[in-house]
């Protein structure tokens, strides 16, 4: 029998992943700028 | 006192459970309790928990992994048996499922949607169902649900494995070709500024804390929170919207915005984030450092996509993996080289086959004299 998967969306998980790769995304920026 | 291990535990539950349920009268037609081992998204298995009535054809399965931890972290097992049953109380179906329409590819043709996982982490989930390969992602496919208030959910799928592909009777090619019209139809394709996004979400708690409007709470926001560039690429309810990335109409909207090349940081198997390029190809080592870096901390085990920064060529809507970018984009500029020298022999040719005329009737050559050579006076 086929198995039906309920899904729900984590929108806290979501913020949170965003926010970590903002933040290591500008530090990265931030450190080829200052290498230059 | 004597610690459960995971089995031990779960074979518990299932007994408090299925004994506590028969008590109150729930199953008066009988049923079947069972544990069965799921294979989730990059190899991970839990165990849920299955009791199945004899009255219907489906029912609620209630992972039993998250409530093991609880009980590791001391909540009692009376506790966690009322949680479960409550769970069950509540998705209790309350009608048949129509299986025979899954099983039937005329009646979900245009619900079979595409989704996209990491392929060397679900190497074993893929050997029961058909995939293509797009670099090191692996394409799955799924029939797509519409909410269902009977039975209690707004979003669900039922994954296509062999046994149900076998069903349909097409070739893996034909069902990707399906999935991939259907996909941005049952699910809108989204691109979002990240910085819209997050502001979205936390605007309620700006607007509370300063006591301000809407329009003020956007202004402290983009004046304090200074985000780079990103937009986020997902589908309207951010579930298993990753594989949007590889639509051509999403890739062309992206490249309005970042040119025809430009990087993707695969976040989840729900979105992905893409950034300009900043025209290094070394940048990868550093992109996938983040990547890491970020799986590791912030996104869940069976969530994750990649390790690997991917890239987009927009003009020949390709999904490149960025440690192989440099080498794709060289034949790609060779290629367009090669082109055009081609272009340019076959003009010259065509020019000196305009110039040369032949005359049948005499056999003789003439050469036809070019515009500026006309003009010439002797």
């Amino acid at each position: 029998m086929p198995n039906l998967e309920i899904e729900k969306t984590n929108k806290n998980a979501a913020v949170k992943r965003y926010l970590a790769y903002a933040f290591h995304y500008s530090r990265i920026n931030e450190e080829k700028g200052e290498k230059k | 006192m004597h610690e459960y291990t995971l089995n031990e535990f779960c074979e518990r539950i299932k007994k408090e459970v299925a004994d506590n349920l028969e008590i109150t009268g729930v199953f008066n037609k009988g049923y079947k309790a069972q544990l069965v081992d799921r294979l989730e998204n990059n190899g991970i298995v839990l165990t849920a928990l299955v009791l199945m009535d004899n009255e219907h054809n489906i029912a609620p399965c209630v992972y039993l992994n998250q409530f093991y931890e609880k009980y590791l972290e001391g909540t009692t097992i009376t506790d966690i048996s009322n949680e479960v049953i409550q769970m069950y109380l509540h998705q209790l179906p309350k009608e048949n499922f129509d299986v025979e329409s899954i099983l039937n590819l005329e009646k979900v043709k245009s619900q079979i949607i595409r989704r996209v996982v990491n392929f060397e982490s679900n190497k074993d989930m893929l050997e029961s169902r058909p995939y293509k390969l797009e670099e090191d992602l692996a394409i799955i496919y799924a029939v797509h649900l519409p909410a269902d208030l009977s039975l209690d959910y707004e979003t669900a799928s039922i994954p296509i494995t062999y046994s149900l592909f076998e069903r349909y009777r097409i070739s893996v090619d034909e069902l990707d070709a399906l999935a991939k019209e259907n996909t941005p139809k049952q699910l809108n394709p989204e691109i979002v500024e990240l910085k819209e996004y997050v502001f979205h979400n936390q605007k309620e708690y700006i607007m509370d804390t300063f006591g301000v409007n809407e329009e003020k709470a956007r202004e402290i926001f983009m004046r304090t929170y200074d985000a780079p560039d990103m937009y986020i690429v997902s589908n309207d309810n951010y579930l298993f919207g990753a594989v949007n990335i590889l639509d051509e109409s999403v890739q062309d909207k992206l490249a309005e915005i970042f040119g025809n090349k430009y990087c993707v940081i695969p976040s989840s198997v729900h979105d992905v984030l893409v950034t300009s390029f900043s025209g290094d190809y070394n940048d990868h080592e550093l992109l996938k450092e983040m990547i890491m870096d970020v799986n590791m901390t912030d996104v869940r085990s069976d969530e994750m996509l990649s390790d690997k920064p991917y890239m987009v060529d927009a003009v020949n809507h390709k999904f490149i993996q960025m440690d192989r970018a440099e080498e794709y984009f060289k034949s790609i500029e060779e290629q367009r080289k090669q082109e055009k020298k081609r272009e340019e022999i076959l003009r010259e040719e065509k020019n000196q086959r305009e110039n040369k005329e032949v005359d049948e009737s005499t056999g003789s050559v003439r050469h036809r004299l070019s515009p500026d050579k006309r003009n010439i006076k002797l």
